[in-house]
């Protein structure tokens, strides 16, 4: 009875939506993904819905340890998001929001390939009206980009997807283990959406320009998809643990350079995903773990940021840094939840991230992995010093612009306030997460001496180096070139240097051509006047003549050859002397 | 108009209250410290096995992530109006 994908239940629910109105549309919101979670707990696992399509053997809902844990984050942030947006009336938004998140649990609990495409682009889709729902030029703008970068993603992904088919004849969607065409190309779709460096950057320039509701939906599912689709498909791989470590520290540098303060948080995004990436790149059972459960830290904590600051740029208007400060009088239990999300993120202990995020650095200790282990560290104390410190600090604290905005309203509060019980909650209990760990490891424990000085050592420096370098950390209202310069400025560069080229090269053969041709008209127009002039005047001078006849004589001589029938005559004279001529030596 | 007044006189925080948060800090720095003279750490690399190891990679990570971001700040710093969006 309870075989129906979850997806099914947010998509009927997305249809049924415009049969409700205002507040009680909201509460239908409510209703549906909470329904959707209670479904999730009650699935039992295994492999159902076989259907045949086009000779595919699909596996419409597969369910595990690793879909049931992805499904109940999804669900409950889903909840969370749509209790946020309660005061929002716009149907366009919900009908994208629940489609999202339908898609998104559509591709966590399919068995094969093909229905993971399937749920792929609707995502895709959907998460376009989202970023489009912004309203302005530049949301406009960042939606065409981001579909060209999704659409260029879903392509390659879609040719992976069909090679590997051709090669193996399964439509089965488990761990790769063959590195050939097909599956690099499945997993540089996949890494356009986890925003892997360099072809992230896509992230920071359309999250940002969605409303305040989208970007607190669009922030966790996209990415956390992407990465569940890593963690069952290609753990163990290599590769990953390079990408994840540029992604840790990328994220970190441009966070720092940024003033847009959701597109600071969208950094922060690519930094946390880049310690799951590296998870599933060292593909241990702890680092799986650590993945997925940093996986479910992760859509907590983040969305209470963007949550946060969605608070702060409804209530004041302000999205820049240096148009914010001082807001903690005002708006102090925001500010309150703001910092539990951003500890959270630096791993401070009680929180959620001290809980989950150690278990990969774990797993690269286990396997002695140096100088990725190094990575992961630095980007820790990196990563406390800005989100937890420097951010918090620009908005709600810092040089108080003189803005007092009221509180943010109880349902987003209440919202945030759900979100951030749940950081402390896994912080303090985290149990409730290890008791679902979707691979089987050896327990770990995080509540060591050992783990908890150290961590506490790392914390404590990083502060004292943010209060040294707070001179330096000013924000300016500036914005950093990305990889994504090449395809803005670039290609227009470079097109418009191809055109200088080419038409400078028209110019010149066009002048030359053209001179060269006037050159010989203007010559041959006069040519035959001037050898007759010649010819005469010789003759004339010859015979005597001198004086004013002989200029009267040059004259007439002149006007007759320019604009009188002389010419006619003479060339029929030379060519009938010529032909003779010819005749005659023949 | 009251309002105001308040905002400019908070801008900086007075003296007394600077000093005690510093202290603060210091002394928290310091306390982390300590409990490494009475544990026996299993460290896994060698080096993270010395005493006020992660201390000193907390402070140098941080210094040198923002010294390198505004390195790069400096030459990646574009105005806002740099892409000019067109439609």
């Amino acid at each position: 009875m309870f075989n129906i994908p979850p997806a099914w239940l947010l998509i009927l629910g997305a249809l049924l939506l415009p049969l409700f109105t205002g507040r009680s549309r909201n509460c239908f919101l409510l209703f549906v993904t909470a329904l959707a979670f209670a479904w999730i707990v009650a699935l039992e696992p295994g492999s159902y819905l076989r259907v045949q399509f086009f000779g595919f053997d699909l596996t419409l809902l597969r369910v595990d340890k690793l879909s049931k844990f992805f499904g109940y984050i999804f669900t409950l942030y889903g909840f969370a998001g749509c209790l946020y947006a309660f005061y929002l009336r716009d149907m366009r938004q919900h009908l994208a929001a629940l489609l999202y998140i339908g898609s998104a649990l559509g591709v966590i609990f399919s068995g094969d390939l093909v229905s993971l495409y399937f749920y792929w682009e609707i995502m895709a889709v959907a998460s376009v009206i989202l970023v489009l729902a912004g309203g302005s030029e530049k949301s406009y703008a960042a939606g065409y980009r981001y579909v060209l970068v999704h659409i260029f993603g879903g392509l390659c992904l879609l040719l992976g997807i069909v090679l590997f088919i051709h090669n193996t004849g399964s439509v089965n969607f488990s761990a790769f283990s063959e590195y050939n065409l097909s599956t690099y190309l499945i997993l540089l779709g996949i890494l356009i959406n986890t925003a892997a460096v360099p072809l992230h950057a896509w992230l920071p320039d359309a999250y940002p320009e969605a409303t305040v509701t989208g970007s607190v939906v669009l922030s966790a599912f996209t990415t956390k998809t992407a990465v569940y689709t890593l963690i069952r498909g290609f753990p163990g791989w290599e590769i990953l643990v390079l990408v994840g470590c540029i992604m840790t520290i990328y994220g970190l540098v441009y966070a720092l350079m940024e003033n847009d303060i959701r597109r600071i948080l969208a950094y922060f995004i690519i930094n946390q995903v880049g310690f799951k990436v590296v998870g599933v790149g060292i593909g241990t059972a702890m680092a799986l773990n650590g993945a997925s459960v940093h996986a479910f830290a992760h859509i907590i904590y983040k969305g209470l940021m963007f949550m946060a600051a969605g608070s702060v740029i409804y209530m004041t208007g302000k999205k820049k840094c240096t148009d914010l400060g001082g807001l903690y009088k005002s708006m102090p239990w925001t500010t309150i939840f703001c910092c539990i999300g951003a500890l959270s993120m630096s791993a401070l202990p009680l929180t959620s991230g001290f809980t989950t995020k150690s278990m990969i650095v774990v797993g690269a200790e286990h396997e002695h992995m140096f100088w990725t282990w190094l990575v992961l560290q630095i980007a820790s104390a990196g990563a406390f010093l800005l989100a937890s410190l420097k951010f918090p600090y620009f908005i709600f604290f810092g040089e108080d612009k003189g803005f007092r905005p009221g509180e943010s309203n109880w349902t987003m509060l209440t919202a945030m306030g759900l979100l951030a019980f749940l950081c402390i909650l896994i912080g303090v209990y985290p149990d409730v997460l290890y008791g679902i760990l979707p691979f089987d490891a050896h327990a770990y424990h995080p509540y060591t001496a050992s783990h908890l000085s150290t961590k506490l050592q790392l914390i404590m420096f990083s502060a004292l180096a943010f209060f040294l370098l707070l001179p330096l950390l000013g924000k300016t209202r500036t914005i950093s070139l990305d990889t994504d310069w090449f395809y803005r400025k670039g290609f227009q560069v470079a097109y418009s240097g191809i055109s200088k080229f080419f038409t400078g090269l028209n110019n010149i053969s066009e002048k030359s051509m053209l001179g060269i041709v006037r050159w010989l008209a203007v010559f041959f127009k006069d040519a035959s006047t001037r050898l007759v002039m010649y010819v005469m005047i010789t003759l004339w001078l010859l015979s005597g003549e001198r004086g004013t006849k002989l200029e009267m004589r040059k004259r007439n001589l002149y006007l007759d050859m320019h604009k009188g029938t002389v010419p006619v005559g003479v060339g029929a004279t030379l060519a009938t002397i010529f032909i003779v001529l010819v005749f005659m030596l023949n | 108009m009251m309002e105001k007044n308040d905002s400019q006189q908070e801008n900086n925080l007075p003296r007394r209250p600077k000093i005690i948060l510093w202290g603060i800090l210091l002394f928290l720095c310091a306390a982390s410290v300590v409990p490494e003279f009475f544990l026996t750490r299993k460290d896994y690399f060698g080096i993270d096995g010395m005493l006020g190891f992660y201390a000193l990679l907390g402070l140098t990570s941080c210094v040198a992530l923002v010294l390198l971001g505004n390195l790069l700040g400096h030459f990646l710093k574009r105005s806002e109006a740099y892409y000019q969006e067109r439609l």
